[in-house]
């Protein structure tokens, strides 16, 4: 997209000042126009990610809801990848959450203080996706009508979030606190290598941990998502039967994605432990994640950042009307339906619309931005 | 022992038809329409609600019955003609607007009734106890199932015999055809998509003694019907009609041992269905 | 009775038909001919109203239709014979040919049955089967006899070569001869023959418009096949 309006604003054809009238010389220009200018645009908006990811929480009062906005983000951003940009409704993702942090809960508490934890829990939770996910999308072939995949998808993700609730309340009520929570999380030092701690009370140490790794999870699906494997998704959600004929194996691609997912929300998961050091079965319960697929749709579903804009809003109309009336649903239920209605593509398209206007100004101001830099 | 297997069984079986019957809305709905309709929770207990209040204040068993019928149709109405024809095709706005409409319905119902627990209204000439050989069962239940029968044989009639139902038939095969021929569809899906929520309207008020009547209580009625509906077959009313009295039996045997045990066993189970026959047992390709 | 004017149409983004002018006349059988592809059905589904109209404009006997819903257009007599057969596989073949009787509220009428039978006795055989089990050639046959059973003003046909024997498209064609007093026929064919030998006056069409019309006697003479859909 960025490469179309270059062009159009480019007129490649005529005269440009200063510039040699050589074929070659006006092709390597172009490249470097492509090079150049996206990574221009990324770099501005990582500088601002980063910023409010690691420096926000120590500068403002409000730093709980900050640090839920970007585990949110996290974990909503990731799945969106499978909601969506591959249209794949699942409401099973509380479940991967929840596996993560509870085994890494459980793990600590009665096992060993030691960071091991968390890898082993991380891997708990993206293995229960896997196994969702194959169940899941085994029957969702192509040759079915997709009213009927999706609801498959959906009634098997409702089934596993029950069966595990189920589980983290009977069986294992003993170490998981049924429907307490995790209790005794500790909040001991965490031990990392050798002698090098993470002391869980220090809110430093939390914050950049958290921040750092939100960031550089986010940046690593932000490139997933702007690859060619980002087209992919997208196609699948239109006609996966086309992209089948493509000869890509859309079963497999779809479950490598809803696996991705399930190991962002077992990450967002581990995060969430850390930070508040207590887990519940309440995130096995469809609503939570069903609160996820809400966020998604106010946010957009297919810009890869639109859910991050839809967290902010979700989270913070959460904390400010909740504080008013207790009908906090009634009025999430009506912004739903109407965005459902009249703005299927969330309101972050619009969010994001405001740096390129801003864009577009500067450059028509310095003349061909690209074209001064060659100079 | 048996005495108490048999009485499960049977109450099992009272729950299985009310089930059926709640699901046969979804399962024309999700076969006209396309849409997995989440919001008939919501319409099930919003009948309920309007049902214990007008039983409150004229005590008439037969009104209540009646009334959260007709407001649970036309609520059904409301939400069909403004909302759901307008996602016809598309399952994932489908789903999403579904659910809106079950969350703020559920929501309006809490603000109006209150959270909590509410005791259901039962008729006082219901209360007795019946004995079917030497099978005690409450002559409420047994009510339940005779009223659930009779409109099972209704809806079988109507759409079998009659033409309305013929035009159901045909468009759940072929929609734009019965278009062509001069025959209003939508109209026709908006009757069905209303007879459907008034019929669960009725059962939240036959169904709140047996269910209990709390805001949640179409959510977790809403799931159950699902496995129903994917059990049977998501479009087929013979399937529902087959697959609600074996849900509800085992329920009731399983809940013998502890609740959460009895969901995990029929989630279990509708997975094993979905893998190994998930058309159900009457869904036809769709 | 039929006019399409400057008619756009298509499927979502993606258009099919560009500034179509045709029209149908009482008392005769039009065909459109074409290649695979140029928009054939793409105009039968229009003037059903099955698709998106962009802009442009359907008369039906004068009046404007573009902007009525299908049924209604159904209700004025206007039949569908779409390619796919448009069978209600799940019903017997009886309640599949009450379905327009329904809707044009002619359930009372018996002659219209006999005509059906006459030109297709096969259908009282399967009187009670489910539509589905029919072969191909009587689903065929059937959904030609929906559209006649209600004695359309105009009926339109997408590809009935496909599937039926040769012997019973030539029953066909006299059948429309001899209807055509009564009913217009608009026929979308592939089978370029079939076309000319029925028909009266022949639509060529090429990339979703009309690239040349006349009679079948003129499409002879200026080699329209030749031109238009000949490699």
């Amino acid at each position: 997209m960025q490469t179309q309006s270059l062009k159009q604003n480019n007129c490649p054809n005529a005269p440009l000042k200063g510039e040699r009238r050589v074929e070659g010389g006006k092709k390597g220009m172009e490249e470097r126009l492509f090079a150049e200018r996206p990574r221009f645009h990324f770099l501005i908006g990582y500088a601002v990610l980063a910023f409010v990811f690691l420096g926000l929480p120590f500068l403002t009062t409000y730093d709980v809801l900050v640090e839920d906005i970007i585990i949110w983000s996290l974990f909503t951003m990731g799945f969106n990848l499978a909601f969506g940009f591959t249209g794949m409704v699942s409401l099973g993702h509380g479940v991967f959450f929840g596996v993560s942090a509870f085994t890494i809960g459980i793990l600590t508490v009665h096992w060993n203080r030691s960071m091991v934890t968390i890898p082993i829990g991380i891997a708990a939770g993206t293995l229960t996706g896997f196994v969702v996910g194959y169940i899941s999308l085994k029957r969702a072939r192509v040759d079915v009508h997709k009213a009927l995949r999706i609801a498959y998808l959906v009634l098997i993700s409702i089934a596993a979030s029950y069966v595990t609730m189920y589980i983290f309340l009977s069986p294992l009520a003993k170490y998981s606190g049924a429907e307490m929570g995790l209790l005794g999380f500790p909040n001991h030092p965490m031990g990392v290598v050798g002698d090098l701690k993470i002391d869980l009370k220090s809110r430093v140490q939390i914050y950049l941990i958290v921040g750092g790794v939100s960031l550089i999870v986010i940046g690593w699906l932000h490139r997933i998502a702007s690859s060619p494997a980002g087209l992919i998704m997208r196609a699948v959600r239109e006609n996966e039967i086309r992209v089948g004929f493509l000869g890509y194996n859309t079963f497999r691609f779809k479950l490598l994605v809803y696996t991705l997912t399930a190991f962002v929300a077992s990450v967002a998961g581990a995060l969430y432990l850390l930070r508040s050091g207590f887990i519940s079965v309440d995130v096995f319960d469809f609503s939570f994640t069903s609160e996820l697929v809400v966020i998604c749709l106010l946010g957009g579903r297919n810009a890869f950042f639109g859910p991050m804009v839809g967290t902010a809003i979700f989270l913070i109309l959460k904390d400010v009307i909740s504080a008013y009336t207790a009908s906090w649903g009634l009025f999430l239920a009506v912004v739903l339906i109407g965005s459902v209605l009249y703005l299927p593509n969330g309101l972050g398209p619009m969010f994001f619309l405001l740096p390129r206007i801003i864009f577009e100004r500067l450059k028509t101001k310095r003349g061909l931005l690209s074209m001064g830099r060659n100079r | 022992m048996h005495l108490l297997i048999i009485t499960q069984i049977i109450s099992g079986l009272v729950s299985g038809v009310l089930l059926t019957l709640i699901a046969i809305g979804i399962a024309l709905t999700f076969g006209l329409l396309k849409v997995v309709n989440l919001s008939h929770g919501a319409i099930y207990t919003l009948g309920a609600y309007i049902g214990f209040t007008t039983y409150k204040i004229c005590g008439n068993f037969w009104v209540a019955m009646a009334l959260g019928a007709i407001i649970a149709g036309i609520v059904g109405v409301i939400f069909e003609r403004v909302c759901i024809r307008k996602v016809y095709e598309y399952p994932v706005m489908g789903f999403l607007i579904t659910f809106a409409l079950m969350m703020g319905l559920t929501q309006t119902i809490r603000l109006i009734w209150g959270p909590g627990n509410q005791l259901a209204p039962q008729p006082a000439y219901l209360m007795k106890v019946v004995y079917l050989g030497f099978v005690p069962i409450s002559s409420y239940r047994l009510f339940t199932v005779l009223v659930g029968a009779v409109i099972m044989v209704a809806m079988w009639f109507l759409i079998s015999k009659t033409n309305i139902g013929l035009i159901v038939r045909a468009s759940l095969d072929n929609r734009d055809m019965v278009d062509s021929f001069g025959i209003n569809s939508s109209r026709i899906f908006t009757f069905v998509f209303g007879l459907g929520s008034a019929i669960a309207g009725i059962c939240g008020v036959l169904a709140s003694p047996i269910f209990g009547l709390f805001p949640d209580v179409g959510g977790q009625m809403l799931i159950l019907c699902f496995v129903v509906v994917v059990m049977g077959g998501l479009g087929s009313i013979r399937g529902a009609m087959l697959a609600g009295p074996i849900i509800g039996i085992v329920i009731s045997l399983t809940t013998l041992i502890s609740a959460g045990f009895s969901y995990a066993v029929i989630f279990i189970l509708m997975a094993i269905i979905l893998l190994t026959k998930p058309m159900g047992f009457f869904g036809d390709k769709l | 009775m039929l006019e399409l004017e400057n008619l756009n149409a298509g499927y979502g983004p993606s258009q099919v038909l560009f500034d179509l002018t045709m029209n149908v006349k009482e008392k005769e059988i039009v065909s459109i001919i074409g290649r695979n592809g140029v928009g054939k059905t793409s105009t039968l589904k229009a003037v059903m109203g099955l698709i998106h109209r962009i802009s442009g404009s359907i008369r039906f006997d004068s009046a404007e239709i573009s902007q009525s819903p299908t049924y209604k257009r159904g209700r004025l007599g206007i039949a569908y014979v779409p390619d796919d057969r448009g069978i209600f596989v799940n019903i017997t073949t009886a309640e599949n040919l009450r379905i327009p009787l329904i809707g044009h509220k002619a359930e009372k009428k018996k002659d219209n049955l006999d005509l059906v039978f006459n030109l297709f006795p096969i259908l009282k055989e399967r009187w009670n089967q489910k539509a589905g089990t029919l072969s191909g050639g009587e689903q065929q046959m059937l959904t030609i006899a929906r559209g006649l059973v209600v004695r359309p003003k105009l009926m339109m046909l997408d590809e009935i070569s496909e599937g039926l024997a040769p012997e019973v498209i030539m029953n066909c064609c006299s059948a429309f001869h001899k209807l055509k007093s009564e009913t217009a026929i608009l026929i979308a064919e592939q089978d370029v023959r079939v076309a000319l030998e029925i028909s009266d006056r022949v639509y060529v069409m090429l990339n979703g418009s009309i690239a040349f019309h006349g009679t079948v006697a003129q499409v002879k003479e200026e080699q329209a096949i030749e031109k238009y859909i000949h490699l």
